[in-house]
């Protein structure tokens, strides 16, 4: 697995793609919070606000990016040449998650270094951070909610073997998750949501919470499971 | 004429049959039944609906359904497009007695069909989710529009078919921006994103009509609203994108390497 998780990371530096989405980003970043520095909010307001204008736009590109790693092979017909790079098919699939979630996360961090970097230069004053948020936490919730997303598009990659089904279904999903973000009591238990409400979960209501996390997290890796049993047995030699 | 029906009729066939179609309205179904479902909650608080009704029901979501439908034609506009070049099966169907021009026009009515049949579609599985949960009901009630019987379902599909065209347009823009990708993700992305921005065409108050955002948002709404000769200049705004967009995605498909 580890010789297939270099080659993965390998060609995600080696495809310039994702540094223009990781330049496009920090552009975002600088851009959104000087504007609202000019609009007079404190420094740590301007992250927060910022993270909030950002995280729809944020979901879509994680959609993007892992249909992109965890489908391209499988669709463009190259799965016969790389699958052997991999121990087994488990470790293909699991290395495929990994560096989505990866580059993910990535795109997460590279937007509160910017953001914060921004607002650090602006205002001298600013703390790095987030408004009443933890940073460590805001990670979790991220990781988890990338998680549960990769869960699902992976399964539906490998039961549709449909490129456009697949991004359709995870489009779909988070737009459904948008949806259900306008009704507030069940708003901040919604994976597009965690990495904005994971931290006044585990202080105000540690014990629903919990559950629910743990509960979309069980399905996770049930779906995730089902993926590679689905995987295991495909014939790839087509 | 003869080639351009058997190559729309063959990709007729084949958006009515594929897997990507019973998605999209497996997904649609959801988004139903999750705002009847709010609306039996919370009343209209949470959701489009101002009445519970069958007969309501599907005008009320076909403006709600401004992402999803979008996105899911963004994604069939790039998967006759882009992926046909992509794969290499655009080369078959040249290599038979097809000429660009004959294939591009297949393309144009195909998206067109498309976005009247996703649009039966919503309309179709608001009908159910309606009935199911709230009966037929005694009245249409749409904005200041009322009506009921046939007359209100005459009205939803005029709303439809306004609505289809609209997203006709959007189709034309995504076939331009498929013409300059080389694969399906990019585009239904730069599509996605647009559509998500677009949105904000809505604060430009003196261009928003001209912005095919907006025309997907409200022309099927503002043909009853609005007076006649903005409705004529909302027209002629998205027959421009159509045309506009057709002759510049044509005059690029012309010169395109296929990959040969």
């Amino acid at each position: 697995m580890l010789k297939q998780l270099k080659y993965d990371f390998s060609k995600l530096v080696f495809q310039r793609k994702y540094l223009f989405i990781l330049i496009a980003v920090s552009l975002f970043g600088i851009l959104y919070s000087v504007l609202l520095f000019q609009k007079g909010l404190a420094g740590t307001q301007i992250v927060s606000s910022g993270l909030a204008t950002f995280r729809p736009i944020y979901w879509l590109l994680c959609c993007y990016v892992m249909c992109d790693v965890i489908s391209s092979d499988y669709h463009y017909k190259t799965l016969k040449i790389v699958v052997p790079y991999a121990e087994n098919r488990a470790g293909y699939i699991v290395s495929k998650g990994i560096s989505s979630a990866g580059i993910s996360l990535m795109i997460l961090l590279v937007y509160l270094l910017t953001s914060n970097m921004t607002v650090l230069i602006l205002d001298s004053g600013h703390t790095w951070g987030l408004s009443g948020y933890s940073f460590g936490l805001l990670c979790v919730g991220a990781i988890v909610g990338i998680f549960f997303l990769e869960s699902m598009i992976s399964f539906c990659i490998v039961v549709t073997e449909s490129e456009a089904a697949t991004i359709g279904f995870s489009m779909g999903i988070v737009i459904i998750m948008f949806i259900f973000e306008s009704v507030g009591q069940i708003a901040k238990y919604l994976p597009t949501m965690w990495l904005a409400t994971l931290p006044s979960i585990v202080k105000t209501e540690a014990g629903i919470g919990l559950i629910v996390i743990a509960v979309f997290f069980v399905l996770s890796l049930l779906l995730c499971a089902g993926t590679i049993g689905i995987f295991r047995k495909k014939d790839l030699f087509a | 004429m003869k080639k351009i029906g058997s190559i729309v009729a063959f990709e007729t066939k084949r958006m009515l049959l594929s897997k990507t179609t019973a998605i999209y309205a497996g997904l649609y179904l959801i988004n139903f039944i999750i705002s009847a479902i709010f609306f039996k909650l919370y009343g209209s608080e949470y959701t489009v609906l101002t009445v519970g009704n069958a007969q309501s029901f599907p005008v009320w979501h076909l403006q709600a359904s401004f992402l999803y439908t979008g996105i899911f034609l963004a994604i069939y506009v790039a998967q006759i497009i882009v992926q046909e070049r992509s794969r290499g099966t655009i080369k078959l169907l040249l290599l038979r007695p097809v000429s660009r021009p004959t294939y591009y026009i297949s393309r144009v009515v195909s998206i067109f069909l498309f976005s009247v049949l996703l649009t039966l579609m919503m309309i179709v599985l608001s009908y159910v989710v309606g009935l199911l949960f709230f009966g037929w009901g005694e009245q249409m009630i749409w904005g200041s529009l009322t009506s009921s019987g046939i007359q209100g379902v005459l009205l939803t599909l005029l709303c439809g078919l306004a609505f289809a065209f609209s997203y006709f347009a959007f189709g034309m823009v995504a076939m331009l921006v498929s013409m300059f990708t080389s694969k399906l993700l990019e585009s239904a992305i730069i599509m996605g994103v647009l559509l998500m921005a677009g949105q904000y065409f809505e604060l430009l108050s003196s261009i928003k009509q001209f912005a095919v955002f907006h025309q997907m948002l409200f022309f099927h709404i503002n043909i009853f609203e609005k007076p006649f000769a903005y409705n004529v200049t909302s027209i002629l705004v998205l027959t421009a994108y159509c045309v506009v967009c057709g002759i510049i995605g044509y005059l690029a498909f012309r010169k395109k390497d296929l990959y040969v």
